[in-house]
């Protein structure tokens, strides 16, 4: 039970700040619990794997258990949330400077932290089922934070929604398993699939279980609402984009991942993967949003951890997993910044030179260079190993092409901003926000040792032929990135022909999103009628509730004549009563 | 084993003697509500340390085993907090602390006994103290005390008619339990012991408020003061409860297939009337008075299915229930010193006093049955218990009053809410203490309830043959 450790200091300190609701001390209990937070995940990092399981409740022979386990896995995320997690908190203190809302705002990032922690450490589907739901509800909150405002409740209405979608499948994946196998604990649930001819419950089970993935990992159909997730605070995006939430799903596969080898799904992850890096990459290409095009590479980023998995190759995908967790909290810290720095504007081709302040082009280059896949980053590593993984001709040539496009996209995305420098950058950010930047491109810098780390180099080392391809095509877009964007040779498509307008839309996906919406809507209006006679009903019953109480009161007048007289009625009703059942 | 299990029950005689001793310490209340503070704890902590090892019978009297221990050691929770707060609103409580002692001498004779004749005696001393208790208060409860001792004496005659039928079959009147081995030696017509067991069902079931033997309960809760109230709701009542199961599940566990029958009926009914009522109240603390029948009833519900599993949920129940009532009461009667008495009253609440608010909500939440509350793991082990043991219209009926106990609950809880100025409420140390152990209670073993649910199986189990 040492791993739960990890998770209560975040968790008890969000809940003091929710108690004393003192505004000003918020930020400082928070950092403070998940600074012990981090102490504890890495001794439990250091310690030797274990299992724990302690009965939850149970109705008769139905039992429910809380299982933590510590295996690998499970360490491995567990140490990168509570890494993140006091840096997020810190460059907080700096972002989040409207007094009024501290301390709501510190409760529910930090039960969103303690949520994840706890999905990563649990060791069956019930215990994931609970942190899985508290990952949904507080992303709500969170997504929706600013709800005075007009964008941002309709965002968190969108993701509650298709998250919801998602969790109804979990749920029926966990009833499904429950009634096939009788075990919610994952590692026996491997080893009982594994010997039990039953097909039909697992295939059904995983492919709910891959519904609900795809949710919350905002994988093709279910990306859209991780862009409008970006109404949230920035320090929410750099969150949720990083090492929670998204990465819950794709974590729930890898622990899955022998069942899916078994049962031949692994055609739908490559499929799904495919398809969503298409689209989020299209996306990423036409945006203008600063936050908007990370929030499609993170969908990219994702779907190339789906393909990992889907060709089988768990070290690959653990190593994208890692590495996308830092430089993607460090990119989206510095488009935070960058927003910061020009009065809340958002837009790339509106934003001021970043040139002029060192720090912020340092920290961020060093993101953008790790995204792309640059030689010494651990992006580099990961997504070689994830071309010389593919074996099959058309997944190795759209790796290739996502290869190049996402360096097109991620190098537009530095090179538009810092082309301009028409005025000075007045704003210094305070030192809160700098310092997890530094740190984060420390670590990202250094990612690429995790490849060495995780023994990747002896168990499938990578092919130069691939490193040189990869490093080729990397550079290539940047070239071509720079001679859009900074020589001026962007091709002119203007913002309503129908390419940009398919590209921007992922295929009017979300028109037919609203289209499906509509239509229930239309259908809620036209049950409306049948709702209120319901409605008349429920009176009707409260109505008929309120006169018989009236009725029998009079029994209730205080005599006690009365009252004994009722006794003793009673006594005889109940002897006819048995003398009849005696009788019959 | 350094506990003897002697010890318990000795302490608890102990405790009788220094609620006498009360008497001489008039002056020093703080000293002697200390006094009785350490006894109980001690009584506590040797019932945890003693609970599932013991089986013994001390002086002959008192049957000490997993059974007795469990509600012990769960009244004698229940009474520390119910002397913390008649310490505190009581203006008599040297003697309100003697009768109070006497009343748990009566539980300890009722849960441990061996013998029909102790457990007939504990019962009176506990109605009797009670109807006692609510005249120390003043001359203005004289009419719920005497309500209560007439009402009483009727239900004491009838359990006492029940036993001179039961003599016939059983001189000894010894209750047999599993681990004390003395077998019921019934020859015979068993009509008359039907009978007997029926009548003293009648009587019991006036101490546990089941319709309709429970008319008193309302007017008596009401004009009682309201740590009398909690006393009653919180204690008598389960203490009821624990001889109901004692004598329809241990010792008539032969017949209890018949008597399902009649806790049936009085589940149904005790339901029904519990939660009718309580939606056309206006006064709050007739309102919980009501809410405790209906509770009564669904308590029920787990005695007339008659597994082992029906009777843990009971049990569980009963541990829940214990504490959301005490608590309820306390938040009650803290209003009721600031002239805050009727639904319109609590208007506002929340914003005079927040912590109180919510800590009435959960409580609420707890009875009406919400995740994850103790009350709602006591109700869903309540109906699923009736659910296998095929009794599916019972789990309706207990649903369909649930649904049916959101209207009162709602109504209070949208009193509470609504926006009102009013100057703030102070709330004093004893009273938060009080509220703040019941809604932690109720949150953590709704969260995490394994712990009585495994204490009630064992419980259970010691009694079964």
């Amino acid at each position: 039970m040492f791993a739960l450790f990890a998770v209560l200091p975040v968790l008890i300190s969000s809940l003091l700040i929710l108690a004393i609701r003192k505004n000003r001390a918020a930020k400082y209990i928070a950092l403070a619990g998940s600074i012990i937070s981090l102490a504890f995940a890495v001794i439990v990092f250091l310690t030797p794997s274990a299992q724990y399981s302690v009965d939850w409740f149970s109705a008769s022979n139905l039992v429910f258990h809380i299982t933590i386990v510590t295996y690998a896995l499970n360490k491995i995320l567990l140490l990168l949330v509570a890494a993140i997690t006091p840096l997020i908190f810190t460059y907080s203190i700096g972002f989040m400077d409207v007094q009024r809302e501290q301390s709501r705002f510190y409760t529910e990032i930090g039960i969103f932290a303690a949520a994840m922690m706890l999905f990563a450490i649990s060791g069956n589907l019930i215990t994931m089922f609970i942190a899985w739901e508290v990952l949904g509800i507080t992303s709500y909150l969170l997504i929706g934070f600013w709800y005075n405002k007009q964008k941002p409740p309709l965002a968190a209405r969108k993701s509650i929604t298709t998250i919801i979608i998602g969790d109804i499948f979990f749920l029926m994946a966990i009833v499904v398993i429950l009634s096939a196998y009788g075990t919610t604990n994952i590692a026996s649930l491997i080893s009982t699939a594994q010997n039990s001819h039953i097909q039909l419950p697992l295939d059904a089970s995983l492919i709910f279980i891959l519904v609900a993935v795809f949710t919350k990992s905002a994988q093709f159909p279910f990306h859209e609402w991780l862009s409008d997730a970006m109404e949230g605070p920035t320090p929410v995006s750099a969150f949720l984009h990083s090492s929670t939430m998204v990465k819950a799903g794709v974590f729930l596969v890898m622990v899955l991942l022998p069942l899916y080898a078994m049962a031949n799904l692994e055609w739908i992850l490559l499929v799904i993967g495919i398809a969503s890096a298409t689209v989020a990459i299209m996306n990423a290409l036409s945006e203008h949003h600063i936050k908007k095009i990370l929030a499609y590479s993170t969908i990219e980023d994702l779907s190339l951890m789906l393909i990992a998995l889907g060709l089988n190759n768990l070290l690959a995908a653990l190593l994208l997993f890692i590495v996308q967790t830092f430089y993607k909290a460090l990119l989206f810290m510095g488009a935070g910044y960058v927003m910061k720095a020009n009065d809340g504007e958002e837009d790339i081709f509106k934003v001021y030179n970043i040139k002029k302040n060192k720090m912020l082009f340092a920290t961020v280059v060093i993101g953008v260079l790790s995204l792309a896949g640059v030689a010494p980053f651990g992006g580099f590593f990961a997504k070689a190993s994830l071309d010389s993984s593919a074996t099959d001709i058309y997944v190795y040539a759209a790796l290739l092409a996502f290869d190049l496009l996402s360096s097109m996209y991620i190098f537009r995305w530095l090179i538009v901003p810092s082309g301009k420098s028409d005025k000075n950058m007045q704003y210094k950010a305070p030192r809160s926000m700098a310092i997890p930047m530094a740190i984060l491109a420390a670590f990202t810098a250094i990612s690429g040792i995790s490849f060495f780390a995780l023994g990747m180099n002896s168990a499938q080392p990578l092919n130069i032929l691939d490193m040189v391809i990869e490093s080729g095509l990397v550079i290539s877009g940047f070239i071509i990135s720079y001679l859009f964007y900074a020589k001026g040779l962007l091709p002119n498509v203007s913002l309503y022909s129908l390419k940009y307008r398919i590209m921007h839309n992922s295929f009017f996906l979300n028109i037919f999103y609203y289209k499906i919406a509509g239509f229930f809507e239309e259908l809620g209006e036209q049950f409306d009628l049948f709702d209120h006679s319901v409605n008349r009903l429920f009176n009707m019953c409260g109505g008929t509730l309120v006169r018989s109480g009236n009725f029998i009161r009079k029994v209730e007048n205080g005599n006690v004549n009365v009252y004994a007289v009722i006794f003793v009625f009673g006594i005889v009703a109940l002897l006819a009563v048995f003398e009849i059942v005696a009788v019959l | 084993m350094f506990y003897a299990p002697d010890i318990v029950i000795f302490l608890a005689i102990i405790l009788m003697a220094s609620g006498i001793c009360g008497m001489f310490y008039r002056k020093r209340t703080a000293l002697f509500l200390i006094n009785t503070l350490i006894f109980l704890a001690i009584v506590l902590i040797s019932g945890f340390l003693l609970f599932s090892q013991t089986n013994t019978i001390v002086f002959g009297i008192f049957h000490v085993f997993p059974f007795s221990v469990f509600f012990l050691t769960l009244f004698t929770a229940a009474i520390m907090l119910v002397n913390t707060l008649s310490y505190k609103y009581s203006k008599n409580f040297d003697v309100l602390s003697m009768l109070i002692s006497l009343s748990y001498f009566g539980m300890v004779c009722v849960v441990s006994s061996v013998s029909f004749i102790a457990m007939v005696v504990g019962l009176e001393i506990i109605s009797l103290t009670t109807a006692f208790m609510i005249l120390v208060d003043g001359k203005r409860r004289i009419e719920s005390a005497i309500k209560l001792f007439i009402l009483g004496a009727i239900a004491i005659a009838t359990i006492t008619f029940a036993l001179a039928i039961l003599f016939a079959y059983d001189p000894s009147l010894s209750i047999p339990i599993s681990s004390y081995p003395v077998i019921l030696n019934i020859s015979g017509n068993p009509y008359f012991l039907v009978l007997a067991l029926l009548l003293f069902g009648v009587g019991i079931s006036f101490e546990a408020s089941l319709f309709p033997f429970n008319l008193w309960v309302p007017d008596v809760y009401t004009g009682a003061p309201t740590y009398i109230t909690a006393l009653m709701a919180g204690i008598n009542k389960k203490v009821a409860f624990a001889a109901i199961i004692l004598i329809f599940f241990a010792f008539a566990v032969n017949y209890s297939k018949i008597f399902s029958l009649l806790f049936l009926l009085l589940s149904v009914f005790t339901m029904f009337f519990g939660n009718i009522m309580a939606s056309v109240q206006k006064n709050v603390k007739r309102l919980f008075a009501y809410s405790s029948i209906s509770q009564a009833g669904y308590i029920t519900i787990g005695i007339a299915v008659a597994t082992s599993f029906g009777i843990e949920a009971s049990i569980f129940q009963i541990v829940a229930h214990v504490f959301m009532i005490i608590g309820a009461f306390t938040i009650v009667l803290w209003l009721e010193f600031k002239e805050i008495n009727t639904i319109e009253d609590y208007e506002g609440l929340y914003y005079r006093n927040r912590y109180s608010a919510i800590a009435l909500t959960i409580l609420m939440l707890s009875m009406a049955g919400i995740p994850p509350l103790m009350g709602f793991y006591g109700k869903f082990l309540l109906f699923s218990s009736a659910v296998e043991g095929n009794m599916m219209l019972l789990a309706i009926i207990g649903i369909l009053n649930s649904f049916i106990s959101i209207y009162y609950y709602g109504k209070l809880m949208n009193s509470i809410y609504t926006k009102k100025e009013h100057k703030a409420l102070f709330v004093d140390r004893f009273t938060l203490l009080v509220i703040t152990l019941c809604v932690a209670v109720v949150i953590i073993f709704g969260i995490y309830p394994t712990p009585v649910m495994d204490a009630a199986g064992i419980a259970v189990k010691s009694i079964l043959f």
